[in-house]
């Protein structure tokens, strides 16, 4: 990891001497677009990745993020997701040519670079009130926690179209903690409206898997990165 | 003319051929407005931001929240790109407070004591006991509402954590409890973005977070020259939900209501909410494999004139492209990967 190495802090000590580094102010960001969904993914991505000089802005292909994340969605420090999801999935859209990317072995993320990725999606961040096996596909020898430090996004079904991804780049720019400000965006948002469809508030729950000790990442200072096949998970979730 | 469009609403038509060739959804609507929503004359109103300056208000708020921070020399800096001011702890680097001048809009954030411990929170309220605290709360910083039997409570939730360790998952910690408000105006529901009031609390019920957004009404007289007549709401539901979901395969709609839409930029007026459920091709969204169909909202303005922002969503300056096959040629270290 070749930004983190700057800042060789146990996470115990991330919040005390964490500061921003010069190099890491060059951080690389990367936006990923459902390809050839509803034009509020295209406004979604665009309204986060906006706030910095991004490097990558792409329609989503399942390589992206598994057979050549590496050059991709692993190849940047901030990734940034939106399309339809489902839990642990991400889809990629009717344009592109395999149709979805399921969270697990096929997508091994921070061996390469990456610390944080968004899915502005409806539930691919399950918590453990939606499913026992919440932690399955993140963690485990070859599975997806391989040096990322955050997957951040929404337990259940959730609404976009608005000003979140907006509002979360300017905190994130801001150097808010990294799941906290996703957190406060999706409030900011938050709405009610009483029907017999939506049984829940506007526009979702959002949901966090981190690895124990990163919990206080901001996007211009972060720890050190967890070791690749670790097996230990936590997550924050509202509800 | 109003019995076409009764007989639209009602008509679950085929699948449409759009402008470009390409398909739009199949759309049901259950119903058209009730004869009481219909008959309905609601003003607009403009809301007016009644929240002391930035200094003054985070001042109150990290005191109430028992900061350490030394509140005699804060001061709050714009965030770039935005019409924001933000304050940011120096103690307790955990606070973030952002405060937009122009509509009174507060956004606070802290840790709970011991937020990534595997412990509950200790004192943390619950149920009316956190509605009581939370209501406590905003009544000390003077941020209640003028008339504050237009706040509702629309939910009690929190934020919770687990942990797993070698597969052996722990159970869920309570961290913090969330009082969410809302309003109704004259016994009309209020949504949007504005128009709320979220208090978050922590140990022994202290305040750990505030969203505010909220004004005071300023009404402006409508007449039921002013509104979108009933009949022709269907139709404009439609329309709009097949706007928006433009790649679904059908779309079922639950009858229209008449409410309050706050823009949480000064505009509240009243709009037709619709809830519906969207269902996609399998075949071409692998997300609905199983059939899994999503929610969906519109609302749309309920006055022939509209001035508030019901889109809420900068729209993208550029567009994406096609990735390459490869990007540097850049290889695997680990070898794991590629």
């Amino acid at each position: 990891m070749k930004i983190t190495q700057l800042i060789s802090v146990g996470a115990a000590l991330l919040v005390a001497s964490a500061s921003v580094s010069p190099a890491f102010a060059q951080g690389e960001e990367g936006g990923y677009v459902y390809n050839g969904g509803e034009a509020r993914f295209t406004n979604n991505v665009y309204n986060f990745i906006k706030h910095f000089s991004y490097d990558q802005y792409y329609w989503c292909q399942a390589n992206l993020f598994t057979t050549s994340n590496n050059s991709y969605v692993d190849n940047m420090d901030f990734s940034y997701y939106s399309g339809h999801g489902n839990n642990f999935l991400m889809g990629m859209g009717p344009g592109a040519s395999t149709s979805s990317v399921t969270v697990g072995s096929t997508t091994q993320w921070g061996n390469r670079d990456l610390e944080f990725i968004v899915f502005q999606s409806c539930q691919v961040v399950p918590s453990p009130i939606d499913r026992s096996d919440w932690y399955q596909p993140w963690v485990g020898a070859t599975d997806t926690f391989q040096g990322l430090h955050q997957a951040i996004g929404y337990r259940v079904n959730s609404y976009s179209g608005n000003g979140i991804s907006n509002n979360y780049g300017g905190r994130v720019r801001g150097n808010q903690r990294v799941w906290q400000a996703w957190f406060a965006a999706v409030d900011d948002e938050r709405s009610w409206w009483y029907s017999t469809f939506v049984s829940s508030s506007y526009p979702g729950y959002a949901s966090v898997v981190l690895y124990p000790g990163l919990d206080n990442d901001r996007y211009y200072s972060f720890g050190g990165d967890p070791p690749a096949g670790h097996s230990s998970l936590r997550i924050y979730y509202q509800h | 003319m109003k019995n076409l469009i009764q007989t639209c609403a009602l008509l679950s038509l085929t699948a449409l051929t759009g402008a470009q060739g390409t398909q739009v959804p199949t759309i049901e609507l259950a119903q058209n407005p009730s004869s009481s929503d219909s008959s309905l004359v609601l003003p607009a109103f403009n809301g007016i931001a009644k929240v002391r300056d930035a200094k003054d208000v985070t001042v109150r708020i990290l005191e109430l929240s028992g900061s350490r921070e030394n509140t005699r020399s804060l001061r709050l800096f714009p965030l770039a790109g935005s019409d924001k001011l933000r304050f940011e702890g120096r103690t307790d680097r955990s606070i973030v407070m952002q405060f937009t001048p122009s509509t009174g809009d507060i956004s606070f954030q802290a840790d709970a004591a011991g937020m990534d411990e595997l412990a509950d929170t200790p004192g943390l309220p619950f149920g009316q006991n956190a509605v009581q605290t939370a209501l406590q709360h905003l009544a000390l910083l003077e941020l209640m509402p003028e008339n504050p039997s237009e706040l509702v409570v629309r939910h009690i939730g929190g934020v919770r954590l687990a942990q797993v360790e070698d597969g052996v998952p722990t159970r869920e910690f309570n961290k913090v409890t969330s009082v969410h408000f809302g309003r109704r105006i004259g016994g009309v529901e209020v949504s949007g973005p504005g128009s709320k009031m979220i208090v978050q609390l922590g140990e022994n019920g202290r305040l750990v977070g505030l969203t505010r957004r909220w004004s005071e009404l300023e009404m402006v007289a409508s007449s039921k020259r002013d509104m979108v007549p009933a009949g022709a709401v269907p139709a404009q539901v439609s329309l709009d939900l097949q706007k928006t979901h433009d790649k679904a395969m059908k779309i079922n709609a639950s009858q229209p209501r008449l409410g309050f839409f706050d823009d949480g930029k000064g505009r509240i007026e009243p709009a037709w909410f619709t809830t519906a459920k969207v269902s996609y091709d399998p075949l071409v969204h692998e997300f609905a494999q199983s059939g899994e169909a999503i929610n969906a909202l519109s609302v749309i303005s309920a006055l022939r004139k509209s001035t508030a922002d019901f889109v809420q969503q900068d729209r993208a300056q550029e567009a994406p492209t096609e990735a390459p096959d490869e990007v540097g040629g850049s290889a695997d270290a680990q070898g794991t990967d590629d």
